[in-house]
């Protein structure tokens, strides 16, 4: 299997990714309140990877003719790439959270879908809204919404409840990675049963 | 015949509780619970009484209370238990059940009469104007029942004044015609501060703060020359950091679970009680039972967790309770004084104690010990004053 060339324009997203999520892991550490400190880096993690993944998305349509296949394999890999990452970080916060293994392995199946979702949702808004401003209002601001409105109702809809959940083990957690695993599943089913002539840019 | 004799038996049981002095049930405050069982068959009863009652609120979170006292009753035989039972805002009726072979017999329920604010009472003969009067062979040895009274009036007492009354004054704050060589005084925040920042054991910085700088600095360039084609030294880079952060990962596993500091504040002037704190903090959930009677000294705002068991066995009391990861506890008793093995060393009291503990200070000598019980380490701290 030939491993995916990164696109040159994702580079910095990347690095910036990763820069910032080591800032978030030491400042979390560094929090002087236990209860902050033990949910902090994971709020941090998931709102980053999440611009990451729009990101990724939006970069992906720009790429180059390719066929369906193709474009989902390299959407995939560039999601886990995201996710191996912030591994090293993710699993230095195991520890010095006391996280289990079950709960550190089903927040990086939750990650995976998180970030593989918001990819799918980045590479839909470039193909349907093509004036930039639009999309950019669209992009972020869905994000927001997403990310934020759940946590005020504490609907496990938005990854800031969700991967806290997961990393405690409480219920909403779990709930939160089936809606996440089910919602990427469907993308994909949703990828190759699609119209191929508008699509496979 | 015999089985429908036992059967008879297991529901002949009859229990009557009574929670405060009075009656009237004192908030914050640890108040006296009668609880009567008697067994009105011709067969002895061997089993357990549970007391629960739930505090808080659906709003600020809830927490329950346990009590577990075995009891043997001979035949027709009647008896009186006198147990100390935390009343907090919510609680508005304890339940009472008995249990014979792990299975419930019986169960009433008794509804609590809430007083906001503590009592006022007299020891007689003669007897004086106040809420509560008591006679001298009511006083309670343990002096946590009389945490309940603000003020006890009482003559000159035929004998010495009793331990219970003189510890209820130094360390819970009790007014009467005994003076006190000083008052304890309690504060909340600068404890609940400085057990926040408790942590079994800090973050290997000197491995930590490098390896991530390395980490996000040789990032970059494996970045672009990924970006360039070259995917192998990337996936290398990462499996060797991934490797490094998953053997940092099970090395801290094997930490210490719980750090916790035990406090005791012994008076000359009470020699067979002392007051002691034990504040504790943990790395991952865990369940601690202590023994003794302990009950919750700095109730949080949200009292969702705060779950309190006391079992009563051949040592006595103990106290179970879980500790969430993060979230501190403190709680108090009131005991006889510990015998430290190895002896403590003196010391200066440490500041975070000198602003949680009102006390004279200046009159104070303080000792310092370090207890390990198995992931536990305790740091204790033993107060002497006059």
């Amino acid at each position: 299997m030939k491993i995916p060339v990164l696109p040159a324009a994702l580079v910095t997203p990347f690095h910036g990714f990763a820069i910032l999520c080591g800032a978030g892991l030491l400042a979390a550490l560094l929090w002087p309140d236990p209860l902050v400190s033990r949910v902090l880096f994971l709020h941090i993690l998931v709102f980053l990877q999440g611009i990451l993944s729009l990101q990724i998305g939006e970069a992906e349509y720009g790429y180059g003719p390719l066929s369906l296949r193709a474009r989902l394999g390299r959407l995939l890999f560039f999601s886990f790439l995201g996710l191996a990452l912030a591994l090293p970080f993710l699993l230095v916060y195991r520890a010095e959270t006391a996280a289990s293994w079950p709960s550190f392995f089903a927040s990086l199946a939750f990650l995976f879908a998180h970030g593989f979702g918001w990819t799918l949702v980045g590479y839909a808004l470039a193909v349907v809204v093509r004036w930039e401003g639009l999309r950019f209002l669209a992009k972020y601001g869905g994000f927001l919404v997403v990310s934020l409105i759940p946590v005020v109702f504490g609907w496990p809809a938005s990854g800031l409840t969700v991967l806290p959940a997961l990393w405690e083990r409480r219920e909403m957690g779990w709930l939160g990675l089936a809606l996440y695993l089910g919602l990427s599943g469907v993308g994909v089913i949703w990828w190759w049963r699609k119209p191929k002539r508008s699509w496979a840019k | 015949m015999i089985f429908l004799l036992w059967a008879f038996c297991a529901f002949a049981l009859e229990t009557k509780v009574e929670v405060g002095w009075g009656g009237q049930a004192v908030v914050s405050a640890v108040n006296p619970l009668w609880l009567s069982v008697s067994n009105s068959h011709p067969a002895p009863f061997s089993g357990e009484v549970r007391i629960s009652g739930k505090i808080g609120s659906p709003w600020r979170g809830e927490a329950l209370y346990h009590l577990k006292l075995p009891v043997f009753l001979a035949p027709y035989a009647r008896a009186r238990f006198l147990v100390p039972w935390p009343v907090e805002l919510g609680m508005t009726s304890v339940f009472v059940s008995v249990f014979s072979e792990g299975r419930e017999i019986s169960s009433t329920a008794a509804e609590l009469f809430l007083n906001p604010g503590r009592l006022h009472g007299a020891i007689g003969p003669p007897f004086r104007p106040a809420e509560i009067l008591l006679s001298p062979a009511e006083i309670p040895k343990d002096p946590l029942l009389l945490w309940p009274f603000s003020r006890l009036d009482f003559p000159p007492l035929p004998q010495d004044i009793p331990d219970a009354i003189k510890a209820w004054s130094v360390f819970l704050g009790g007014e009467s015609t005994w003076e006190p060589p000083f008052r304890l005084g309690i504060r909340p925040e600068p404890l609940s501060q400085h057990l926040r920042g408790l942590r079994p054991s800090p973050p290997l910085w000197p491995a930590l703060v490098p390896g991530i700088f390395l980490y996000l600095l040789l990032l970059g360039p494996l970045l672009g020359s990924f970006s360039r084609g070259r995917a192998g030294y990337l996936l290398v880079f990462l499996a060797v950091f991934s490797s490094f952060a998953l053997f940092y990962s099970v090395y801290r596993e094997a930490g210490p679970g719980v750090a916790a500091y035990l406090v005791e504040v012994r008076s000359s002037s009470v020699p067979r009680f002392c007051l002691e704190l034990w504040g504790g903090a943990s790395w991952r959930g865990e369940e601690v039972e202590l023994p003794g009677f302990w009950v919750e000294a700095l109730p949080e705002r949200g009292w969702e967790g705060l779950d309190l068991e006391w079992a009563y066995g051949p040592d006595g009391w103990r106290t179970r309770f879980s500790l969430a990861p993060g979230r501190p506890r403190v709680l108090l008793r009131l005991a006889p004084p510990q015998v430290f093995s190895p002896p403590p060393a003196k010391t200066a009291p440490p500041a975070w104690l000198v602003s949680a503990l009102a006390l004279p200070w200046d009159q104070a000598s303080v000792e310092h010990i370090v207890l390990h019980e198995g992931r536990r380490k305790t740091e204790g701290f033993i107060v002497f004053l006059p």
